[in-house]
């Protein structure tokens, strides 16, 4: 199986799976973790809420799964929106939530940001580089000026410095992460598979993807 | 993009309603176009003797649809909700329901997070006065404060507000900014402004008054206007928009 979709009943699988057909790959949906140990590359879709979604992941055996995938696999894997926080160490959503604690970072509210701006953050917005991974970052694979995705989300990943590799101004003055990149592991806040030709273009750089 | 029976229709002020074209071709005009977002909504739903077709057509619309996609229209349970997220939906507009059954909305957002419900407030002016709208009744609901249904709403778990001004709606006159300006003061979530926009400068006009999202029908459907034409525009007026 060239590509797995982690599906635990709380994701928008099927619009992954057709941004995946559009960047020529098949995709396929799997909560089955022996099936995903299999895959040769996995995405992370996800939204709604964080606890529901973690105690179904467990339920299903899926977060041993995917530890095991990324950690003595070294599979290529991308987690979005919700599967992006999911990778963190807690989430605070509805009276909190342990991660699958891939990544160093800690999810909390965008209220702790103070005001000036909506919330949810829904939108459209550009994203900007940050010098981390240096050639290695994903982002830079696409066109300057097509780097614009689609933001909805309501917690922000506090990423290691290190591991953010784009970020988003939420305000004037407020900037979140919203792509991070840590070994063979790529997390983006905004929805790639809603993002139409930049989405496409990640979803291509990634399925190609041979993080050293 | 308004669907009754299996095709889009448009209309002025909630009524009179001509045929707009085929759904699934018209998705993906405005994809290709360049459109940020698609919302659906099934008008004159009442009984659901087409539900097994509409949903097969939501799904080959999501199918053509690489932007978010919000699908509503007659919404009354989490069932409803659900069907259509499973056809490819990303949120989920009620505007009726979120009126008669508030935990509706509450129950959507526990399931898929607050930014998967946007809610519809329609808005009527009597006298001077705005206030809500019952577009199944064609009719003004004059014991509801409409700012204090915006908050009910947002606090049961609405993360979205899509507010449309009947009187606006399909007259090209321009949006109903002094409505924007008391929502936006009200409450904290994004809000999307429809109804009334016929020339550009009624979009440049809504942007400077500190409106971040339009909706358009009426400007798409029945003028020479396009979404490329106008974002072209926006861009060059200075204001930030993906082109």
């Amino acid at each position: 199986m060239k590509c797995a979709l982690v599906d635990y009943g709380a994701g928008n699988v099927s619009s992954v799976q057709q941004a995946c057909w559009r960047a020529g790959t098949e995709a396929v949906a799997v909560s089955d973790p022996e099936k995903l140990l299999e895959a040769e590359r996995i995405i992370f879709p996800g939204v709604g809420g964080a606890p529901v979604a973690m105690e179904r992941i467990r339920a299903l055996g899926l977060d041993e799964a995917i530890k095991t995938a990324v950690n003595r696999k070294g599979r290529p894997f991308l987690g979005i929106c919700l599967g992006m926080q999911l990778l963190g160490q807690a989430h605070e959503e509805h009276g909190g939530c342990s991660g699958i604690n891939l990544l160093t970072g800690k999810i909390v509210s965008l209220e702790k940001l103070g005001g000036g701006f909506r919330i949810p953050h829904i939108g459209w917005k550009d994203i900007g580089i940050l010098e981390n991974k240096a050639e290695q970052n994903l982002l830079l694979k696409i066109p300057a000026r097509r780097r614009t995705f689609y933001f909805a989300h309501s917690f922000y990943f506090q990423a290691e410095c290190g591991d953010i590799i784009g970020d988003c101004e939420i305000a004037p003055g407020i900037r979140i992460p919203a792509a991070l990149q840590r070994r063979n592991i790529l997390a983006t806040q905004f929805h790639p598979e809603k993002s139409q030709e930049a989405g496409r273009l990640l979803f291509q750089e990634f399925l190609k993807w041979n993080p050293a | 993009m308004l669907y009754r029976g299996d095709r889009l229709v448009k209309g002025v002020g909630f009524g009179g309603h001509r045929d707009a074209g085929n759904p699934i071709t018209t998705t993906r005009v405005y994809n290709s176009q360049g459109a940020d977002e698609l919302l659906v909504l099934r008008i004159g739903a009442g009984p659901k003797p087409d539900g097994a077709k509409y949903l097969q057509q939501m799904t080959t619309l999501a199918r053509e649809c690489s932007v978010p996609l919000c699908l509503g229209g007659g919404i009354e349970n989490l069932d409803d909700a659900q069907k259509l997220f499973d056809c490819g939906a990303d949120k989920i507009f009620v505007s009726r329901a979120a009126r008669i059954n508030p935990a509706l909305i509450t129950q959507i957002a526990r399931r898929f997070g607050n930014q998967a419900v946007m809610v519809g407030l329609e808005i009527v002016r009597t006298e001077g006065r705005a206030l809500l709208y019952d577009s199944h009744a064609t009719a003004a609901i004059p014991d509801i404060d409409w700012l204090d249904h915006a908050s009910r709403v947002v606090q049961a778990g609405a993360g979205e507000l899509r507010l449309c001004s009947v009187g606006h709606e399909g007259t090209g006159e321009g949006l109903d900014l002094e409505a924007f300006g008391a929502l936006a003061g009200h409450v904290n979530v994004p809000i999307i402004l429809e109804g009334g926009c016929k020339a550009l400068e009624h979009l440049d006009i809504a942007l400077h008054a500190g409106c971040r999202n339009i909706a358009l029908g009426s400007m798409l459907v029945f003028s020479d206007h396009n979404i490329i034409k106008i974002k072209a525009y926006l861009k060059n007026k200075g204001h930030r928009i993906r082109f």
